[in-house]
């Protein structure tokens, strides 16, 4: 009994011992060979302070979100992205979890949980966002969960002089919120058509158009339709110059629970943001934002905000930002007011966000 | 022939014919590169850089115009030890063409050429933005350009097979240029050999070491991280103790820490340009190289 333990020690040590002193040795100590093949892996931490009449639930300070992503090619014909998020230091959720092809020219495939092109906010993650919170129209139109569903899209990069890409999805009508169809297999559509102009070496011009629909819970068509306008000045100077961004969005919906949380009680509503941010300094960004949202159930009401924000980014991996804004609501006489400190930290590699 | 044959045919016949003839297209992600490639490829291409002279290379922003530039290219060349890693795979996976994936033939990282310095075995970002991979910079050494064209040019061949022989005649041409032009600037510089000077970032760590002259401490505290007033003391003390002759700023860089380390100490400031296309006299390799030589020299003498 010793010598077959002792021959399954020796079996199972000298290999690993060899390679450890090989690989140590040939490597200067580090544990390259291991590594190279891992997924790129961050973390994004977002921590919130917020008080005012404004906030009406979670005021003080908390966990905004914790968000964990890998991101790697599965081979040479497909990459795959994966983001667990935690919000309010809660339970970790899936927030996506998609696969793209590689090896198809023109066009490429997604499919997995993922953010669907739907205008231009849609696709941006809570770290990513210009200010703290996400703008009226998107939360109050669109809801929390958004367009964020599991499905199948197609991106076609449409050869013209200029940068064309159309994009169409088949998603899961269950999404909480949008459509919430009764039926597991029915899909709702959503197509995505952006242009992109560059007016000048440092302006960009961006124009989009978005329409979705599909069988809400009564079967019958839930329907959104997005417009967007962006002009994105940059400085082709050196690192950290003059920029300014400037966004504009406009939404409207028509679906049950709209207006009222009764989801047998249709809703139309339409809402407009225009967001402008400005890089006044290497490391400082003022921006505004002005929010409206009507909606109309049995008569129309008319929400409003006014948001200004100032940020210190002192690296690509650290912001610390200050929000302050009024907002005017219905059924509520006087304006009322929210204060927001957030701090914004990434570790490991995170992946580039898109233009 | 029926007459819709014909037509059919001949818009057939002049595709082939236009595929046949057309020029590689190419796309570098740097003026420097761009301009390389076109010395070697001459009239066989057409190339066009992403990044401006004028702009730091680390923070270009992927705009979609690029990306429609990249989507029509035969081959995309570019620095690589993560100098794009910010911008370029949002590019090379948003082109939708499989031919300019890493590992492709129209994917050229020319860092596979030459053997970078500054290597770090361990790296944490408290270091601030380091290039685990080693410095990328490696343009500014006129040596290991030698070994980058000798690269363009044979990815040319291989994508073009028809003109490798003119290739490699540019490249020849290019390099006894280069030789000879080498031996001008390293003369115009042995006079200060072993002179100290600050840097505002690592951009010209490979052309000190060409020139060997010791570089002593650098504006930013980490790279990537801007100068702070308590690290700006710092550089005063050591450039007056070790007394540094120059200090060299990128010229897109905003010169205020360098004005008051040079106010403070008796050494110059120097400002040139990073990269080919950085000022109106840098149109290629050479004229860029002559610039910042001349410029140092001039300030050194």
């Amino acid at each position: 009994m010793k010598f077959l333990v002792m021959g399954w020690i020796v079996f199972f040590a000298v290999p690993v011992f060899a390679e450890t002193f090989f690989y140590g040795k040939l490597l200067g100590g580090t544990q390259m060979v291991d590594r190279t093949m891992n997924p790129a892996i961050s973390m994004n931490g977002l921590f919130l302070g917020n008080w005012g009449s404004a906030i009406e639930t979670g005021k003080g300070i908390q966990i905004q979100e914790l968000e964990g992503q890998f991101t790697a090619a599965v081979d040479p014909y497909f990459f795959a992205n994966f983001i667990l998020s935690s919000e309010g230091g809660g339970p970790l959720e899936v927030e996506e979890g998609w696969v793209i092809t590689l090896g198809l020219p023109v066009v490429s495939f997604k499919t997995g949980k993922f953010l669907t092109n739907f205008g231009k906010n849609n696709l941006i993650h809570t770290h990513a966002q210009p200010l703290i919170d996400r703008p009226l129209v998107n939360r109050l139109i669109l809801g929390e969960e958004a367009f964020n569903s599991v499905g199948i899209q197609a991106d076609i990069l449409v050869p013209l002089p200029w940068y064309v890409n159309l994009s169409v999805s088949a998603v899961s009508a269950k999404m909480a919120g949008l459509f919430s169809s009764a039926q597991d297999e029915n899909l709702a559509n959503v197509t995505h058509l952006e242009n992109l102009w560059d007016l000048t070496d440092s302006t960009t011009l961006g124009l989009g158009v978005s329409y979705s629909f599909g069988e809400n819970i009564q079967a019958k068509l839930s329907q959104f339709l997005g417009l967007d306008l962006s002009i994105k000045y940059l400085s082709p100077k050196g690192r950290g110059n003059f920029a300014l961004i400037w966004t504009n969005e406009i939404i409207s919906g028509l679906r049950p629970g709209l207006v009222t949380a009764n989801p047998n009680k249709w809703g139309h509503g339409w809402g407009v943001y225009s967001n402008l941010m400005a890089r006044i300094h290497p490391v400082i960004w003022i921006g505004c934002r002005w929010d409206q949202v009507n909606l109309t159930a049995t008569g129309t009401t008319k929400e409003m905000a006014e948001n200004f924000v100032i940020a210190y980014v002192p690296t690509e991996f650290s912001t610390i930002r200050f929000q302050s804004g009024l907002s005017q609501k219905p059924g509520v006489s006087s304006s009322r007011w929210q204060s927001l400190v957030q701090l914004n930290v990434t570790i490991g590699s995170h992946p580039a966000h898109a233009y | 022939m029926p007459i819709k044959l014909w037509i059919l045919f001949s818009v057939l016949s002049g595709l082939i014919t236009r595929s046949a003839i057309a020029n590689l297209r190419i796309v570098t992600t740097t003026e420097d590169l761009r301009s390389i490639t076109e010395a070697i490829g001459d009239e066989f291409i057409s190339v066009s850089s992403i990044a401006k002279g004028t702009q730091d290379p680390h923070y270009v922003e992927a705009k979609p115009s690029f990306l429609v530039a990249v989507s029509r290219a035969d081959l995309v060349i570019s620095i690589g030890l993560e100098l794009e890693s910010g911008w370029l795979p949002l590019l090379l996976r948003g082109a939708r063409q499989p031919k300019l994936l890493p590992g492709e033939p129209g994917c050229l990282s020319v860092s596979e050429a030459i053997i970078p310095i500054e290597i770090r075995a361990q790296a944490d970002r408290s270091d601030g933005d380091i290039h685990p991979l080693g410095n990328p910079h490696f343009m500014a050494d006129p040596q290991r350009v030698i070994l980058v064209a000798e690269l363009i040019s044979k990815r040319l061949s291989e994508l073009d097979p028809a003109h490798a022989k003119n290739f490699k005649q540019n490249l020849e041409r290019f390099k006894l240029k280069l030789l000879n032009k080498i031996a001008v600037w390293k003369q115009k510089m042995g006079p200060f050999k072993g002179i100290k000077v600050i840097g505002y970032h690592m951009t010209f760590n490979y052309l000190f070491k060409f020139f060997d002259f010791d570089v002593v401490g650098f504006l930013e505290p980490k790279p990537g991280i801007s100068p702070t007033a308590q690290h700006i003391l710092k550089l005063i003390e050591t450039a007056k103790i070790k007394k540094v002759k120059i200090i060299v700023i990128e010229n897109f860089f905003d010169p205020k820490p360098g004005v008051t380390l040079a106010e403070k100490t008796k050494a110059k400031l120097v400002m040139i340009p990073a990269y080919v296309g950085g000022d109106d006299s840098s149109k290629n390799y050479f004229d860029w190289m002559d610039t910042v030589v001349n410029n140092l020299e001039m300030n050194l003498k």
